[in-house]
């Protein structure tokens, strides 16, 4: 969904079967969640805290539990990447990518693919929420945490030497660029590091001339937004509710993983245009939900889907299919539809669906909806 | 006034070294200023930014100079929130040996922020 959609102009579902009946899974549902922590307990926070520090993560539960005043920290959610916690001194631009000299042949750049594991993401939640599908309309205190991590990530062959010799470029042009703007050192130096002086040596700074570093930066911002070849994500969660004030019982516990492969459809540095496929599945094991006979039992749900088509800047056309076997309630149904994603104009978007549903053999499901938002994104495959 | 380091006054090298703890891109060059004139001592070779721990010159031509180790860094990625998050958490330690304070390291350069650049110097007087 785009980022900045802030209004839905119209939205308009017509049937051709004999009955209604909206889906309650799709096939985004079974994508790796950023936030497994959120989606587990079906929240959207509004406020996330993103601690910067284990001290200010600490105090943020601490502040919670104090303000709620029933010794369980309220509405309380925060994400956090445990690498940035960390006061490595070995951070750098090659590691943040992923990117390494080849031992073999040092002037050689090779990927690492599992670079993006030092990223993986832990989010947590603390909600009153009534999570229980029965009569009485109690909260529970809910503890939700949650893990996300990119497991692999391949490029395409002679993508670490474009971005690595692109890296080289921008070193060597930023020590031109130093050495044109001596003068600008010369009066930083004489100036010194007194924070008072900080005006001046701003001042000093904003004369720093730049020529060949900014292109540069462009082409490997471009690098950098490449979509890999392969892409494997997986995520957990786990939730415990406070049945009583004495008890916490396990609540769901899920896992997603998602399989993507992006093979682009232009060898231009900016290119935005690719043939995507992907499948996922996720396990979704729920303690409280109601079964075919309106009791509350622990059901386990099994999802698989996959998706391939088109995404180009304007355009994004294709299929996706999905697998639903719910051990407990019904047997196993497969949905498939074509999904198509217009860009009309800068904020404004068209996206319609057509297909076969889940409610049979002869119902079909179609669907058309205009979005209008702010950005400059790209349209992308739901 | 500047951090200083002292020297001694031995003929033995002098040397630098600075780590830069960034995942941006990364250029240093360091500098030695004395008697009005500017001499480029040192440089980063890649763009971690870093200056491997080299020797910059004898003491005795040291004395009284001012070493500057001044870093371009341009931040990566098109989320600005995520550049001003890396702008804040950046920072550059350097270590001077060699001397008659031994071993020492410093961490206090300055820090000026120019969306999507940002400018380390670090100043210290060799005494």
């Amino acid at each position: 969904m785009k980022k900045y959609i802030i209004f839905i102009l119209l939205c308009a579902a017509g049937r051709a079967g004999a009955q209604v009946q909206t889906p309650t899974v799709s096939l985004k549902d079974l994508a790796v969640p950023s936030s497994p922590a959120f989606v587990i307990t079906d929240i959207t926070p509004t406020l996330v805290q993103n601690p910067a520090t284990p001290k200010a993560f600490v105090l943020g539960v601490a502040q919670s539990y104090q303000q709620s005043g029933t010794g369980f920290p309220n509405n309380y959610s925060a994400e956090f990447t445990p690498y940035w916690w960390l006061k490595l001194h070995s951070r750098s631009v090659y590691n943040a990518q992923g990117i390494h000299r080849s031992k073999r042949d040092t002037t050689k750049w090779v990927t690492d693919p599992t670079a993006g594991l030092k990223y993986t993401s832990i989010s947590t939640a603390f909600v009153n929420k009534d999570m229980i599908p029965d009569t009485a309309k109690t909260t529970q205190k809910v503890f939700a945490v949650g893990i996300h991590a990119t497991l692999l990530k391949i490029y395409a062959k002679g993508y670490a030497q474009e971005l690595g010799g692109s890296i080289a470029d921008w070193h060597r042009a930023a020590q031109d660029e130093i050495d044109n703007n001596q003068k600008m050192l010369d009066a930083l130096a004489k100036l010194g590091s007194d924070p008072k002086d900080s005006v001046e040596r701003k001042k000093i700074i904003a004369e720093f001339s730049q020529k060949k570093t900014p292109g540069i930066l462009e082409n490997i911002n471009s690098l950098i937004a490449r979509k890999p070849l392969f892409n494997l994500d997986i995520a957990g969660a786990y939730s415990a509710y406070g049945v009583t004030d004495q008890e916490a019982r396990t609540g769901r516990v899920g896992a997603w993983t998602t399989l993507s492969s992006y093979i682009p459809l232009s060898t231009q540095i900016d290119n935005k245009n690719y043939f995507e496929i992907s499948a996922s599945a996720r396990y979704l094991s729920d303690h409280f939900q109601k079964n075919d006979l309106d009791q509350i039992v622990r059901v386990d749900n099994t999802d698989i889907g996959g998706k391939a088509g088109f995404s180009f800047s304007q355009l994004s056309i294709g299929v996706e299919s999905l697998y639903r076997h719910t051990k407990g309630i019904s047997g196993g149904s497969v949905r498939t539809i074509g999904i198509i994603n217009v860009k009309l104009a800068e904020n404004l978007y068209i996206n319609g669906a057509f297909g076969k549903d889940f409610a049979g053999p002869n119902k079909l499901i179609s669907a058309f909806g205009i979005n209008w938002g702010f950005g400059t994104e790209k349209v992308d495959l739901p | 006034m500047e951090k200083t380091y002292n020297l001694g006054n031995s003929v033995s090298s002098i040397s630098l070294g600075a780590d830069i703890d960034t995942i941006g891109l990364a250029a240093s060059r360091a500098t030695i200023y004395k008697d009005g004139s500017a001499t480029a001592v040192a440089h980063s070779v890649d763009a971690t930014g870093d200056i491997a721990n080299q020797e910059i010159g004898k003491s005795n031509d040291l004395k009284g100079s001012r070493l500057q180790v001044f870093t371009k860094i341009a931040l990566t990625g098109s989320d600005a929130g995520l550049r001003a998050a890396e702008a804040e958490q950046l920072s550059g330690t350097y270590m001077l040996a060699g001397g008659r304070d031994g071993l020492k390291t410093y961490t206090h350069s300055t820090k000026d922020y120019v969306d999507p650049n940002v400018f380390l110097q670090f100043l210290v007087d060799l005494i």
